[in-house]
């Protein structure tokens, strides 16, 4: 399964005309905030819906917040 | 679908040979491949006469033949399998083919009453630029559908665990669930693109046959075996 999704994101962003050319974006500072807090556990359900929404539709922004979590792993020294 | 540094070598080698016009060589990859290949086809919907006349006219196109016509292996990367490329120019062959009967749909043309050509000996000897983007639309139009159709969260998660190397359990302690539930939701979450996708492949071409495992071969051989 893991291929597979990475595979098909990968075709994707290889054939996808709108994104082609375009520069990876980073979230505005209010996002990447939230971001931090999420990665830490630190949101409501709410507040994680909303946020995952925007995710979804700026797939660019999910790279901060794995690197939200990651960092996370490196303070605490593990990975699992 | 991938092969070996060996096995990749060896089908490079076979191809610059039938290239150069060793016939022989070119006679040894039809007999390699043309049972594997047809067998692709009919498994994806083409009928018996179909998948014959489709890899005719590709063994025809594979080398270098009269005039400007360039040869349809000198497209041939070396970056995946050669069966699986060989695989999709003939799925975008008949895909192309099907398209053009849909769009037909009726008695054959007035100037070729009495002909006694079918419609594939109509078709260009050469590879059509439509023929090629008319598969990667499929594929890609299909599953951005599904990708759009499937829930955000899911998506999401799906993108930090397969994209981005975060792992079920850091999910776990990021979203306070279960592992359970994170494992089931990921899961969910592909078995709906999974379906969604080859659902939307139907409405768009009903004939055409493809497994996930099809489709997620077409995907890749289309993204590196090709450029």
């Amino acid at each position: 399964m893991s291929n597979s999704f990475e595979l098909l994101v990968e075709f994707l962003r290889r054939f996808d005309d709108e994104v082609e050319g375009r520069a990876l974006t980073e979230p505005p500072e209010p996002v990447q905030r939230q971001l931090q807090a999420l990665a830490r556990g630190e949101v409501s359900e709410a507040d994680r819906r909303e946020l995952m929404r925007q995710l979804s539709a700026n797939p660019d922004w999910v790279a901060r917040l794995a690197a939200e979590v990651q960092a996370l792993r490196a303070r605490t020294g593990t990975k699992d | 679908m991938g092969c070996n540094t060996g096995e990749a070598s060896e089908e490079w080698g076979a191809v610059q040979r039938c290239l150069n016009g060793d016939a022989a060589a070119l006679g040894g990859l039809r007999d390699r491949s043309q049972a594997a290949l047809r067998a692709i086809l009919l498994a994806r919907g083409a009928s018996p006469t179909e998948a014959e006349d489709i890899l005719a006219d590709l063994w025809a196109d594979a080398v270098p033949g009269a005039g400007d016509r360039p040869a349809l292996l000198e497209k041939f990367n070396g970056r995946c399998s050669l069966q699986a490329w060989l695989g999709t120019v003939a799925t975008r062959r008949w895909i192309d083919l099907k398209r053009r009967q849909a769009r037909r749909a009726g008695p054959e043309p007035a100037d070729r009453e009495g002909s006694s050509e079918s419609v594939i000996e109509r078709l260009p000897a050469s590879e059509s630029g439509g023929s090629e983007a008319v598969l990667v639309e499929l594929l890609r139009s299909s599953l951005q559908a599904a990708f759009a159709d499937c829930d955000p969260e899911a998506m999401v998660l799906l993108r930090l665990v397969y994209v981005h190397g975060v792992t079920q359990r850091e999910l776990v302690r990021m979203l306070g669930w279960h592992e359970s539930k994170v494992s089931r939701t990921l899961s969910r979450a592909m078995q709906h693109i999974e379906s969604r996708t080859l659902r939307e492949l139907k409405s768009r071409d009903p004939w055409l046959d493809l497994t996930w495992q099809d489709f997620v071969d077409l995907c890749q051989t289309e993204r590196v075996g090709f450029s």
